[in-house]
């Protein structure tokens, strides 16, 4: 990618753009400071919900405007809501991104939260969640990643709890919104086909009037030591037992956290940038030979994640019902402690950097892509920490990895977690 | 610029796999895809899930290198490559850095010439199948699309899908049936290869001959036949109870058409407005937006070889099972009644012309659009003329297309989730 310009508009907007002219179109995408992690019991679900708010409507353009707007000009749109941040995004013809700069704009500011589209989204999101219940690996996932959080946000799903949604009024939503969709908490990434001194100049004519909001609230919670290990069992129809072992992990900015990256490669292959890298590698890792290849196990993964906060490191299995659980359990956990006991061989740390270079480079065919890795490093790190990211794989020890799994893999440090299928 | 006669190099191999080249040198990537006949129409009564038995294996190992050994070499470049059956076709494909190309395509190609069906990965295989075919039986997605699946297809059908069928069909394989059906049922004569990345055309069209060229199936008598169209002469209706679901999936439809279907492009543009553009065209806005029923409504189309489905599909609290089937008849009842507003039919219009060069962003997103291009006969300048067809979709095409597959009085609707509650 070409160089990468970042500037600050007066009102605390962040502005970072990179030019590349290979093809006529440009993605647009506007980053918050907000997630599931800023919620508060009885209030899980805001910010995912305010991200559905913000597609119903503005003072001049009602419900179902924007979508229109960007489609018609062959644009894609759409929105995300994470534990750490939500984006909203339009990749368009180049000569068209002023729309997407436009609808930020007006959304930033003038979001309706009309009461009738409030009570109509709520049960589209309700909807939304009762699909995701429908799923066995969902159900599972929200038990442990409930056990794995005492008092942390993280311990709830981005979506929120049913009851919370059934509850949450459109005053609440509204106080989120101006709370935390503010120029000052805001990112503006631009990747595409322009000249970057002319796109600073036009994303500051559409935000720089934005006025700044107060300071948001810090997130006050911080997760104790884990004391005890956790377990969970669910039982429920089910074609399949399902394994989940969460252990707390590391921050985006520890130092640790490119060893842990490498030794996730190690365990089950080579992604691009965790979470949003891509996967789909892993066939020659240590997990999958350890597992599938044996037919412990139908499936296993282990997935990493660059948050804000510590967060979790999971591994999972899909598990035939007749295989003995305590056996796969037992395998996986082995395999843990033969990253605390054996440095990795050279062989593996190759496969783990040039892997994640191949991933990189399918991912970066898409300037949409690039665009969310931009504003995805600003959320949870910095752009430095993007643009050595490779480098810093590449420089990771087998000393190294050894010390973060000592760091990590311990029995107090887990909980594991089992659906099974009655 | 769009992939054209100008652009994409042909040529042929002496295995009569014809090869469609396309030099993208803004990627680093390079991506092979192609299709041989063979695929599920060829399977007999007895063998259902034979076609996607036998793809599976051919990646478990070769008279060389067993599944470990592939897997190591792969992964050792960060490269991808495996096998797929369609209900034509065997799918096989290869993913990696223009550096590791070479190698890429021959880990391919020696799976699919020297494959070596090992019989430990064969019972992995039928393990890990029965497995999943176990786990689809409890979702409602998998159950309500198969039902429809059912309603439309009759039983002799070859699209007709059937989860028991399979699961005995699985059960039985033997290596034979796998080496008889390699060697009976899929030939690379007639099927296509498309190369898109960081290559050069002719000289990757060489390194296909070397690589693929030998492989050859020459007592292969594949079907190539167009399944026929089937008959929906009245509603009908089946619910699938799939116990412990917080939500019913809903799918409801028709037969459709096949891809190189006249009605095709009048199809797309109707079926964009029904139920796709903005948030699922008029099916998303009703039921998703205006009643709040569902966070996902939209409708599609399937077009094969041989003539797809057309449907719709919803997921729902069970309770509002009705009112969102309401919901659906009602739109389609309004599409096949009136014609479409004009400013309904530019924005779709608009939106399926603008939006192809972010769909052809990728290596990907382009062997996707070459390989149905030279698979389905639509020829190499097909995308030269995807916007005047499109732009020359009419209200009345609309109208005439909508009231030629869509019946709002008859119709298959399937249901899947808990049982209700009254039962």
């Amino acid at each position: 990618m070409n160089q990468v310009v970042t500037k600050t508009l007066p009102n605390g907007l962040t502005v970072i753009l990179a030019e590349r002219r290979a093809a006529p179109v440009a993605s647009f995408w506007l980053w918050y400071r907000v997630g599931s992690r800023n919620e508060t019991p009885g209030l899980t679900g805001l910010s995912h919900w305010v991200e559905h708010m913000l597609f119903k409507g503005t003072k001049t353009h009602p419900q179902g405007d924007f979508d229109r707007m960007i489609q018609r000009e062959g644009g894609q749109f759409n929105g995300m809501t994470w534990v750490d941040w939500t984006t909203f995004y339009a990749t368009l013809p180049a000569d068209r991104i002023g729309l997407a700069l436009a609808i930020e704009a007006d959304r930033m500011q003038n979001a309706l939260f009309d009461p009738d589209e409030v009570e109509s989204e709520r049960t589209v999101i309700i909807s939304e969640r009762e699909g995701n219940e429908n799923r066995p690996g969902y159900m599972l996932r929200e038990q442990v990643q409930a056990a794995s959080f005492l008092c942390h946000p993280y311990g709830h799903m981005v979506i929120g709890w049913k009851d919370d949604l059934r509850r949450i009024t459109r005053d609440d939503l509204y106080a989120h919104y101006r709370a935390y969709y503010t120029p000052n908490n805001a990112v503006a990434v631009a990747v595409g086909d322009f000249r970057a001194e002319a796109m600073a100049a036009r994303i500051e004519e559409a935000f720089g009037s934005i006025p700044p909001g107060p300071e948001p609230p810090p997130v006050r919670a911080v997760e104790p030591q884990p004391r005890a290990e956790r377990r969970v069992t669910l039982h429920g129809p089910g074609g399949a037992n399902y394994l989940l072992i969460a252990f707390q992990s590391l921050s985006a900015h520890d130092p640790d956290f490119f060893p842990l990256a490498v030794l996730t490669a190690v365990l089950d292959g080579a992604r691009g940038l965790p979470p949003f890298g891509g996967s789909g590698l892993g066939r020659a890792a240590r997990l999958h030979r350890a597992l599938v290849n044996t037919g412990l196990a139908l499936s296993v993964n282990a997935s990493v994640a660059a948050t804000l906060d510590p967060y979790l490191f999971a591994l999972s299995a899909t598990v035939r019902p007749e295989q003995d659980r305590a056996e796969v359990e037992q395998r996986i956990l082995e395999e843990l402690v033969r990253l605390q006991e054996e440095p990795v061989r050279e062989d593996e740390l190759a496969r783990a950097i040039k892997g994640t270079r191949a991933m990189f480079a399918y991912g970066s065919e898409s300037i949409s892509n690039q665009a969310m890795w931009l504003g995805f490093a600003e959320m949870v790190a910095d752009l430095d920490w993007l643009a050595s990211y490779q480098d810093r794989l590449a420089a990771v020890t087998p000393e190294a990895i050894q010390r973060v799994a000592r760091r990590l893999f311990q029995p107090e440090n887990r909980v594991i977690g089992w659906y099974v299928a009655s | 610029m769009l992939p054209s006669s100008q652009t994409i190099v042909t040529g042929e191999l002496s295995n009569g796999l014809r090869v469609w080249v396309y030099e993208n040198f803004e990627s680093q990537t390079v991506l092979v895809d192609g299709y041989a006949f063979g695929g599920s129409i060829n399977e007999g009564p007895e063998e259902k899930g034979l076609a996607n038995f036998l793809a599976i294996m051919l990646r478990r190992g070769t008279e060389t290198r067993d599944y470990d050994a592939l897997n190591e070499a792969a992964e050792s470049v960060g490269a991808f490559f495996g096998f797929d059956a369609g209900r034509h076709s065997l799918g096989f494909n290869a993913h990696s850095l223009a550096e590791d190309f070479d190698l890429a395509l021959e880990l391919m190609a020696e799976s699919l010439i020297a494959p070596a069906f090992p019989e430990d990965e064969l019972e992995k295989t039928r393990s890990r199948l029965l497995t999943r075919l176990e786990e689809r039986r409890h979702s409602t997605r998998a159950m309500a699309s198969i039902a429809f699946n059912q309603q439309i297809y009759p039983p002799d059908h070859p699209y007709r899908m059937d989860i028991e069928a399979e699961m005995a069909g699985v059960r039985r394989v033997q290596r034979t049936d796998l080496v008889r059906f390699y060697r009976e049922k899929v030939s690379p004569a007639g099927g296509v290869v498309v190369v898109v990345g960081a290559v050069r055309a002719e000289e990757t069209i060489a390194r296909l001959e070397r690589a693929l060229g030998g492989w050859r199936h020459p007592h292969a008598h594949p079907d190539t036949s167009i399944p026929p169209r089937p008959i929906l002469r009245q509603t009908v209706t089946k619910r699938v109870r799939v116990q412990g679901k917080s939500q019913s999936d809903i799918v409801l439809g028709w037969p459709g058409i096949a891809r190189n279907d006249p009605d095709y492009d009048a199809v797309l543009v109707c079926n964009a407005i029904l139920g796709r553009f903005g948030l699922g065209g008029r099916l998303g806005n009703r039921i998703r937006e205006e009643m709040g029923l569902a966070y996902y409504a939209y409708s599609a189309f399937n077009a094969n070889r041989g003539p797809g489905t057309w449907r719709i599909a919803a997921g729902v609290n069970p309770a509002n099972v009705e009112k969102a089937v309401d919901a659906m008849l009602a739109e389609v009842a309004r599409i096949v009644r009136e014609p479409v507003d004009d400013e309904e039919l530019a924005d779709v219009q608009s939106y399926l012309t603008g939006s192809l060069p972010l769909r052809l962003e990728t290596n990907s997103g382009i062997a996707g659009y070459l390989l149905s291009m030279a698979w389905h006969g639509l020829g190499m300048d097909y995308l030269l003329g995807y916007e005047s067809r499109i732009r020359g979709v009419t209200k009345e095409d609309v109208l005439r297309v909508a009231r030629t597959y869509l019946h709002p009085d008859r119709y298959a609707l399937a249901v899947a989730g808990p049982p209700d509650e009254e039962e």
